[in-house]
């Protein structure tokens, strides 16, 4: 479980596109809303 | 996700899909305007690290991690099975936590 107040993990991973997303590229500017989800095609 | 994007964040999907599997689902949902990040290798890496990794299933439990600009979380919620998150209940949140 992610705990509030902690410091997010370093993540930097592929996305659909084939760009690569890190979350330091928001550092500074935007909040980020991670939205997780078990499988694709299987109802979001 | 311009609600989001209205609000200065960055709205991001993640789950342990391979990259092209998650490029073939944006295309069957007729495109998808926010990223769609791939946790597939090395399998849930990235999920583990933010704690929602289902060793037992083998992908990440549905939720949400709000994290601000200075990389803090600030919220984060889990959705137990057969619910979704609300779009705009995660808005408000965000708008609240902003003030």
């Amino acid at each position: 479980m992610a705990e509030i107040g902690s410091k997010a993990p370093e993540l930097s991973l592929k996305s659909h596109d084939g760009k690569t997303i890190a979350l330091a590229d928001f550092r500074g500017s935007k909040w980020v809303v991670i939205s997780a989800y078990p499988l694709a095609f299987t109802g979001g | 996700m311009k609600p989001f994007e209205e609000r200065g964040a960055q709205l991001l999907g993640l789950s342990c899909d391979s990259v092209p599997a998650l490029k073939v689902w944006a295309q069957s949902l007729g495109g998808i305007n926010y990223p769609l990040m791939s946790d597939f290798h090395p399998h849930g890496k990235a999920s583990q690290a933010l704690g929602i990794f289902n060793a037992e299933g083998g992908y990440p439990m549905r939720s949400v991690t709000i994290v601000d600009p200075e990389g803090i979380v600030r919220a984060f919620h889990t959705y137990p099975p057969g619910t979704l998150p609300q779009p705009d209940a995660v808005l408000a949140e965000l708008a609240g936590l902003q003030g």
